[in-house]
């Protein structure tokens, strides 16, 4: 059975096969959890989004009609969940400013000012590019994550999005421009110091 | 030539099939290629802050365990729907520690007891209240009507007393009443007789 085809272990597992359902993991639950913690960043909550994810896919696998690739199906699913944790995370993190602001002092900003202050020399730029990578519109980040990251290929991540292969370049010449443009300025003014 | 739109650019720096075409481009025009190199730094800035990969244990997945999960899921659902649905029949549901873990009894509201003969007695006695009250009920109505009744015929008597005072009775106004028909009768015999329009005159009576 390991030998199927996506569609087929797919036909199988909706007729109740555990063991083509089982093989499918086996073939993406590495990918998938590589690509969730490049935008989580803990692994922990890696491994629970990733279980989150495939009890979505096992839940939803009969409506599966087949209109995309499985691993693009999945890939979008784990995707999407990945924005939406974020999402959250990013809200809960404006709440947990709402409190500084009203108390005064947050000591987990505390200890990240002093992290920082630590590296400040060396590592100005990659803490304004990290900043920079966090910022960027979600589906700008998700094209950085699979291309450049995950090494996927523009058709791969235009199927997964649901978007042009040409709406995914462009993203990915935003993102990079925004990224670019952070050190550029660095670039002119050292140039102007000289 | 035209400048090199977005996605040119980036198949020339993803190394792309497409971006072969542009590259001699890129090398003549000052302007493409100081864009270019902006995305260039973008894109060595995003290797750079790649996050690297910790070792972490496979995750446990397997359709055996997400079927029994699905399973016990559904089971817990249909367990709330039915005690949603016993409580809006008028169940009241208990949830108590007991010996054997958690236990949860279903009662009708307003009875304490949990035993089948304990629920019939206390129904009973519930029962024989009602039942007085409504006997009560009815007796306060019996008597209110038998007070409607007797200011009734109070009123009829006095109403009597009054007629026979003033004089005025029911047979005393019928007579009048035809007394006063045949008068107006007779007028317009009279009336009818002087314009000639009778033809077959009848008697008058």
């Amino acid at each position: 059975m390991e030998q199927l085809l996506d569609t087929e272990l797919v036909k199988l597992a909706q007729r109740g096969e555990g063991r083509a359902f089982d093989i499918l993991v086996g073939r993406y639950q590495t990918r998938v959890t590589h690509l969730v913690y490049r935008y989580v960043k803990d692994s922990d909550l890696a491994l629970d989004l990733v279980q989150d994810i495939f009890v979505k896919i096992f839940r939803n696998l009969v409506r599966f009609k087949g209109e995309s690739k499985f691993s693009s199906w999945l890939f979008r699913v784990a995707v999407n969940d990945c924005i939406d944790y974020l999402r959250r995370a990013k809200l809960r993190k404006e709440q947990s400013l709402d409190r500084y602001q009203e108390f005064g002092f947050d000591v987990a900003d505390e200890h990240r000012s002093v992290r920082v202050a630590e590296n400040l020399e060396d590592k100005e730029d990659r803490v304004r590019v990290n900043r920079a990578l966090a910022g960027l519109p979600d589906k700008q980040r998700s094209v950085v994550v699979m291309k450049i990251y995950e090494d996927m290929t523009f058709d791969d991540i235009a199927e997964i999005l649901e978007e042009p292969v040409s709406t995914v370049k462009s993203r990915l010449y935003k993102a990079l421009n925004t990224l670019g443009g952070i050190l550029r300025r660095r670039e002119f003014i050292e140039r102007g110091v000289q | 030539m035209n400048h090199l739109n977005e996605e040119q650019l980036i198949d020339v720096l993803m190394e792309e099939p497409d971006g072969q075409t542009f590259k001699k481009h890129l090398a003549d025009c000052d302007i493409c290629n100081e864009r270019y190199h902006t995305l260039e730094l973008g894109l060595n800035a995003a290797r750079e802050n790649k996050p690297a990969i910790p070792l972490m244990p496979v995750p446990r997945i397997s359709y055996e365990k997400f079927r029994k999960k699905s399973l016990t899921t559904r089971l817990t659902w249909l367990a709330a729907a039915a005690a949603l649905m016993l409580s809006f029949s008028g169940f009241r549901m208990e949830m108590g520690r007991g010996n054997g873990g958690v236990a949860i009894s279903f009662s009708l509201p307003g009875l304490s007891s949990n035993n089948d003969s304990g629920r019939v007695a206390e129904l009973e006695q519930k029962l024989e209240q009602k039942l007085e009250m409504l006997d009560n009920k009815l007796l306060y109505n019996d008597r209110r009507i038998a007070a409607w009744a007797e200011d009734y015929e109070l009123f009829k008597e006095e109403s009597t007393e009054f007629r026979h005072s003033v004089g005025f009775t029911h047979e005393g106004m019928d007579m009048q009443f035809q007394q006063i028909k045949d008068l107006a009768w007779k007028t317009d015999i009279e009336k009818q007789r002087s314009k000639g329009l009778l033809k077959n005159e009848r008697p008058i009576q």
